[in-house]
Protein backbone atom coordinates (compact mmCIF):
# COMPACT_ATOMS: atom_id res chain seq x y z
CA UNK A 1 0.00 0.00 0.00
CA UNK A 2 1.53 3.38 -0.99
CA UNK A 3 2.24 5.38 2.23
CA UNK A 4 0.95 8.59 3.42
CA UNK A 5 2.21 11.88 4.46
CA UNK A 6 -0.71 13.21 6.32
CA UNK A 7 -3.12 11.37 8.82
CA UNK A 8 -6.27 12.02 7.33
CA UNK A 9 -7.95 11.79 10.45
CA UNK A 10 -5.21 13.74 12.60
CA UNK A 11 -3.60 16.37 9.97
CA UNK A 12 -6.86 17.86 9.21
CA UNK A 13 -5.11 21.22 8.58
CA UNK A 14 -4.59 19.50 5.31
CA UNK A 15 -6.48 17.04 2.90
CA UNK A 16 -5.42 14.80 -0.13
CA UNK A 17 -7.29 16.47 -2.69
CA UNK A 18 -8.59 14.05 -4.43
CA UNK A 19 -10.95 13.27 -1.36
CA UNK A 20 -13.08 16.95 -1.74
CA UNK A 21 -13.53 15.64 -4.70
CA UNK A 22 -15.35 12.15 -3.88
CA UNK A 23 -16.94 13.96 -1.56
CA UNK A 24 -18.17 16.55 -4.46
CA UNK A 25 -18.83 13.13 -6.47
CA UNK A 26 -21.55 11.94 -3.91
CA UNK A 27 -22.97 14.90 -3.44
CA UNK A 28 -23.60 15.95 -7.13
CA UNK A 29 -24.80 12.35 -8.30
CA UNK A 30 -27.14 12.01 -5.09
CA UNK A 31 -28.46 15.55 -6.13
CA UNK A 32 -29.16 14.62 -9.62
CA UNK A 33 -30.59 11.35 -8.99
CA UNK A 34 -32.72 13.06 -6.06
CA UNK A 35 -34.18 15.41 -8.88
CA UNK A 36 -34.38 12.71 -11.10
CA UNK A 37 -36.19 10.52 -8.96
CA UNK A 38 -38.12 12.86 -7.10
CA UNK A 39 -36.75 12.11 -3.57
CA UNK A 40 -36.76 15.21 -1.40
CA UNK A 41 -35.85 13.23 1.70
CA UNK A 42 -32.51 12.28 -0.03
CA UNK A 43 -31.65 16.04 -0.32
CA UNK A 44 -32.11 16.38 3.20
CA UNK A 45 -30.09 13.55 3.56
CA UNK A 46 -27.13 14.53 1.69
CA UNK A 47 -27.27 17.86 3.76
CA UNK A 48 -27.18 16.02 6.94
CA UNK A 49 -24.45 14.31 6.20
CA UNK A 50 -22.29 16.96 5.14
CA UNK A 51 -23.41 18.50 8.45
CA UNK A 52 -22.15 15.38 10.50
CA UNK A 53 -18.61 15.58 8.54
CA UNK A 54 -18.17 19.69 9.11
CA UNK A 55 -19.52 19.05 12.75
CA UNK A 56 -17.67 15.43 13.91
CA UNK A 57 -14.86 15.15 11.47
CA UNK A 58 -13.87 12.94 8.74
CA UNK A 59 -14.72 10.00 11.18
CA UNK A 60 -18.27 10.63 10.39
CA UNK A 61 -18.19 11.75 6.97
CA UNK A 62 -19.41 8.84 4.58
CA UNK A 63 -17.61 9.93 1.34
CA UNK A 64 -14.49 11.20 3.35
CA UNK A 65 -14.73 7.24 4.82
CA UNK A 66 -14.83 5.72 1.45
CA UNK A 67 -12.05 7.43 0.07
CA UNK A 68 -10.16 7.21 2.88
CA UNK A 69 -10.63 3.59 3.59
CA UNK A 70 -11.28 2.23 0.33
CA UNK A 71 -10.17 4.29 -2.26
CA UNK A 72 -6.72 6.11 -1.00
CA UNK A 73 -5.51 2.66 -0.11
CA UNK A 74 -5.46 1.36 -3.46
CA UNK A 75 -4.43 4.49 -5.77
CA UNK A 76 -2.25 6.19 -3.29
CA UNK A 77 -2.11 9.72 -1.72
CA UNK A 78 -2.39 12.77 -4.14
CA UNK A 79 -1.89 16.23 -4.14
CA UNK A 80 -2.06 17.93 -0.52
CA UNK A 81 -4.10 21.08 -0.07
CA UNK A 82 -5.58 23.30 2.52
CA UNK A 83 -8.62 21.98 3.78
CA UNK A 84 -10.31 25.26 4.69
CA UNK A 85 -11.67 25.84 1.00
CA UNK A 86 -13.09 22.35 0.53
CA UNK A 87 -14.73 22.75 4.24
CA UNK A 88 -15.97 26.20 3.26
CA UNK A 89 -17.28 24.70 -0.49
CA UNK A 90 -19.16 21.91 2.30
CA UNK A 91 -20.57 24.90 4.24
CA UNK A 92 -22.18 26.59 0.97
CA UNK A 93 -23.56 23.09 0.34
CA UNK A 94 -25.30 22.60 3.80
CA UNK A 95 -26.26 25.78 3.33
CA UNK A 96 -27.87 25.38 -0.02
CA UNK A 97 -28.97 21.81 0.62
CA UNK A 98 -30.98 22.73 3.84
CA UNK A 99 -32.73 25.48 2.57
CA UNK A 100 -33.72 23.21 -0.44
CA UNK A 101 -35.40 21.08 2.51
CA UNK A 102 -36.90 23.89 3.76
CA UNK A 103 -38.31 24.79 0.57
CA UNK A 104 -39.90 21.18 0.05
CA UNK A 105 -41.45 21.92 3.39
CA UNK A 106 -42.91 24.66 2.81
CA UNK A 107 -44.17 23.30 -0.53
CA UNK A 108 -42.10 25.37 -2.31
CA UNK A 109 -40.98 22.61 -4.48
CA UNK A 110 -39.99 24.21 -7.60
CA UNK A 111 -37.16 26.53 -5.38
CA UNK A 112 -35.87 23.80 -3.70
CA UNK A 113 -35.08 21.38 -6.72
CA UNK A 114 -33.68 24.78 -8.24
CA UNK A 115 -31.10 24.87 -5.28
CA UNK A 116 -30.34 20.99 -5.82
CA UNK A 117 -29.58 21.54 -9.40
CA UNK A 118 -27.31 24.01 -8.46
CA UNK A 119 -25.78 21.71 -5.94
CA UNK A 120 -25.41 19.09 -8.26
CA UNK A 121 -23.92 21.33 -11.28
CA UNK A 122 -21.35 22.84 -9.13
CA UNK A 123 -20.56 19.92 -7.34
CA UNK A 124 -20.25 17.92 -10.40
CA UNK A 125 -18.17 20.07 -12.29
CA UNK A 126 -15.81 20.28 -8.96
CA UNK A 127 -15.43 16.88 -8.90
CA UNK A 128 -14.66 16.40 -13.03
CA UNK A 129 -12.37 19.44 -13.35
CA UNK A 130 -11.64 20.89 -10.21
CA UNK A 131 -13.12 24.17 -10.29
CA UNK A 132 -14.43 24.45 -6.91
CA UNK A 133 -16.25 27.60 -6.89
CA UNK A 134 -16.91 27.31 -2.98
CA UNK A 135 -12.87 27.09 -2.62
CA UNK A 136 -12.89 29.80 -4.91
CA UNK A 137 -15.06 32.16 -3.04
CA UNK A 138 -12.96 31.17 -0.05
CA UNK A 139 -9.87 32.16 -1.57
CA UNK A 140 -11.49 34.98 -2.68
CA UNK A 141 -12.70 36.36 1.08
CA UNK A 142 -9.36 35.27 2.71
CA UNK A 143 -7.29 37.65 0.59
CA UNK A 144 -10.10 40.49 1.19
CA UNK A 145 -9.96 39.87 4.39
CA UNK A 146 -5.78 39.94 4.05
CA UNK A 147 -5.54 36.19 5.34
CA UNK A 148 -2.60 34.32 4.03
CA UNK A 149 -4.20 31.52 1.97
CA UNK A 150 -2.48 29.88 -0.69
CA UNK A 151 -3.01 26.24 -2.04
CA UNK A 152 0.52 25.67 -1.50
CA UNK A 153 2.48 24.32 0.38
CA UNK A 154 -0.93 22.92 1.21
CA UNK B 1 -39.51 12.72 -19.11
CA UNK B 2 -38.85 17.06 -18.17
CA UNK B 3 -36.84 15.95 -15.32
CA UNK B 4 -34.67 14.00 -17.38
CA UNK B 5 -34.03 16.44 -19.94
CA UNK B 6 -32.72 18.74 -17.19
CA UNK B 7 -30.88 16.89 -16.15
CA UNK B 8 -29.38 15.63 -19.41
CA UNK B 9 -28.80 19.67 -19.45
CA UNK B 10 -27.55 19.50 -15.87
CA UNK B 11 -24.92 17.34 -17.35
CA UNK B 12 -24.14 18.86 -20.67
CA UNK B 13 -23.66 22.26 -18.55
CA UNK B 14 -20.67 20.22 -16.43
CA UNK B 15 -19.29 18.69 -19.34
CA UNK B 16 -18.67 22.53 -21.10
CA UNK B 17 -17.97 23.82 -18.18
CA UNK B 18 -15.28 21.41 -17.34
CA UNK B 19 -14.01 21.40 -20.63
CA UNK B 20 -13.80 25.60 -20.80
CA UNK B 21 -12.20 25.06 -17.46
CA UNK B 22 -9.35 23.00 -18.32
CA UNK B 23 -9.08 25.25 -21.56
CA UNK B 24 -8.90 28.70 -19.51
CA UNK B 25 -6.00 26.68 -17.07
CA UNK B 26 -3.62 25.79 -19.84
CA UNK B 27 -4.10 29.08 -21.21
CA UNK B 28 -4.15 31.05 -18.40
CA UNK B 29 -2.16 29.21 -15.11
CA UNK B 30 0.52 27.76 -16.72
CA UNK B 31 3.49 30.51 -17.13
CA UNK B 32 4.81 31.41 -20.71
CA UNK B 33 8.10 32.20 -19.56
CA UNK B 34 10.39 31.43 -16.79
CA UNK B 35 13.45 33.21 -16.32
CA UNK B 36 16.39 30.40 -16.48
CA UNK B 37 18.41 31.95 -13.71
CA UNK B 38 15.36 31.86 -11.28
CA UNK B 39 15.89 27.77 -12.26
CA UNK B 40 20.30 28.76 -11.51
CA UNK B 41 19.49 27.89 -15.27
CA UNK B 42 20.84 31.07 -16.46
CA UNK B 43 23.68 30.65 -19.12
CA UNK B 44 22.63 27.07 -20.10
CA UNK B 45 21.30 26.06 -23.58
CA UNK B 46 19.08 23.14 -24.71
CA UNK B 47 15.54 22.11 -23.22
CA UNK B 48 15.48 21.90 -19.18
CA UNK B 49 12.73 20.30 -17.45
CA UNK B 50 11.63 22.19 -14.34
CA UNK B 51 8.92 21.70 -11.97
CA UNK B 52 7.59 24.13 -9.34
CA UNK B 53 7.40 22.13 -6.52
CA UNK B 54 6.55 21.51 -2.17
CA UNK B 55 8.02 19.13 -0.18
CA UNK B 56 4.63 17.08 0.48
CA UNK B 57 4.38 17.39 -3.27
CA UNK B 58 3.91 13.26 -4.05
CA UNK B 59 3.21 14.20 -7.99
CA UNK B 60 6.31 15.94 -8.08
CA UNK B 61 8.36 13.34 -7.23
CA UNK B 62 6.51 11.16 -9.36
CA UNK B 63 7.77 13.55 -11.81
CA UNK B 64 11.40 12.94 -10.69
CA UNK B 65 11.33 9.44 -10.60
CA UNK B 66 9.94 8.99 -14.21
CA UNK B 67 12.10 11.13 -15.28
CA UNK B 68 15.02 10.18 -13.67
CA UNK B 69 13.97 6.97 -15.23
CA UNK B 70 14.61 7.79 -18.71
CA UNK B 71 18.11 9.82 -17.41
CA UNK B 72 16.35 13.68 -17.35
CA UNK B 73 17.33 15.71 -14.89
CA UNK B 74 14.48 17.70 -13.35
CA UNK B 75 15.13 20.73 -11.71
CA UNK B 76 12.90 21.91 -8.66
CA UNK B 77 11.78 25.56 -7.13
CA UNK B 78 10.23 25.23 -3.88
CA UNK B 79 7.89 27.73 -3.84
CA UNK B 80 7.29 27.00 0.05
CA UNK B 81 10.78 28.47 0.41
CA UNK B 82 10.93 30.92 -2.16
CA UNK B 83 7.00 31.58 -2.24
CA UNK B 84 8.01 34.82 -4.40
CA UNK B 85 8.79 32.95 -7.52
CA UNK B 86 5.28 31.38 -7.21
CA UNK B 87 3.82 34.61 -7.20
CA UNK B 88 5.97 35.97 -10.12
CA UNK B 89 5.04 32.86 -12.12
CA UNK B 90 1.07 32.32 -11.09
CA UNK B 91 2.05 29.28 -9.79
CA UNK B 92 -1.29 28.82 -7.09
CA UNK B 93 -1.13 24.83 -6.91
CA UNK B 94 1.51 22.57 -7.37
CA UNK B 95 2.65 20.36 -9.45
CA UNK B 96 3.90 22.60 -12.07
CA UNK B 97 6.15 21.07 -14.55
CA UNK B 98 7.48 22.50 -17.48
CA UNK B 99 10.33 22.33 -20.37
CA UNK B 100 11.76 25.27 -21.00
CA UNK B 101 13.39 26.53 -23.94
CA UNK B 102 17.07 27.67 -23.10
CA UNK B 103 18.31 30.28 -22.73
CA UNK B 104 15.26 32.00 -23.57
CA UNK B 105 13.21 30.60 -21.25
CA UNK B 106 10.21 30.12 -23.14
CA UNK B 107 7.93 27.59 -21.86
CA UNK B 108 7.70 24.39 -24.66
CA UNK B 109 5.04 22.34 -22.45
CA UNK B 110 3.50 22.11 -19.29
CA UNK B 111 1.48 20.04 -16.45
CA UNK B 112 -0.55 20.68 -13.92
CA UNK B 113 -1.15 17.20 -13.40
CA UNK B 114 0.47 13.83 -12.17
CA UNK B 115 3.10 11.89 -14.73
CA UNK B 116 0.72 10.55 -17.43
CA UNK B 117 3.04 8.67 -19.80
CA UNK B 118 2.02 10.35 -22.73
CA UNK B 119 3.60 13.61 -20.84
CA UNK B 120 6.55 11.71 -20.06
CA UNK B 121 7.33 11.12 -23.10
CA UNK B 122 6.75 14.45 -24.09
CA UNK B 123 9.29 16.32 -21.68
CA UNK B 124 11.61 13.36 -22.64
CA UNK B 125 11.51 14.26 -26.29
CA UNK B 126 11.75 18.06 -26.02
CA UNK B 127 14.94 17.34 -23.57
CA UNK B 128 16.83 14.75 -25.83
CA UNK B 129 16.08 16.46 -28.71
CA UNK B 130 17.98 19.89 -27.72
CA UNK B 131 20.80 17.82 -26.34
CA UNK B 132 23.88 18.59 -28.29
CA UNK B 133 25.69 15.59 -29.43
CA UNK B 134 28.85 15.23 -27.65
Amino acid sequence: MPGRTADPYRDTAVIDARAPRTNQAVIGIGALVAYLLDLPWLVALLGLQLVVGLAFGRRYCLACLLYFEVIQPRIGEGRLEDSRPPRFANQIGVVFLMSATVAFLLGAATLGWALVLIVATLALLAATSGLCVGCEAYLWLAHARGLAVERYPA
Amino acid sequence: MDRALIALAVLALVAGGALLYRRWLAAHVLPRHVDPADAGLAGRGGVAAIAFTTTYCLPCQQWEAALGEAGVELTKLDVSKHPELARRYGVRAVPVILALDLPGGRVLFGSLDEPAPADVERVVTLVRAARVPA
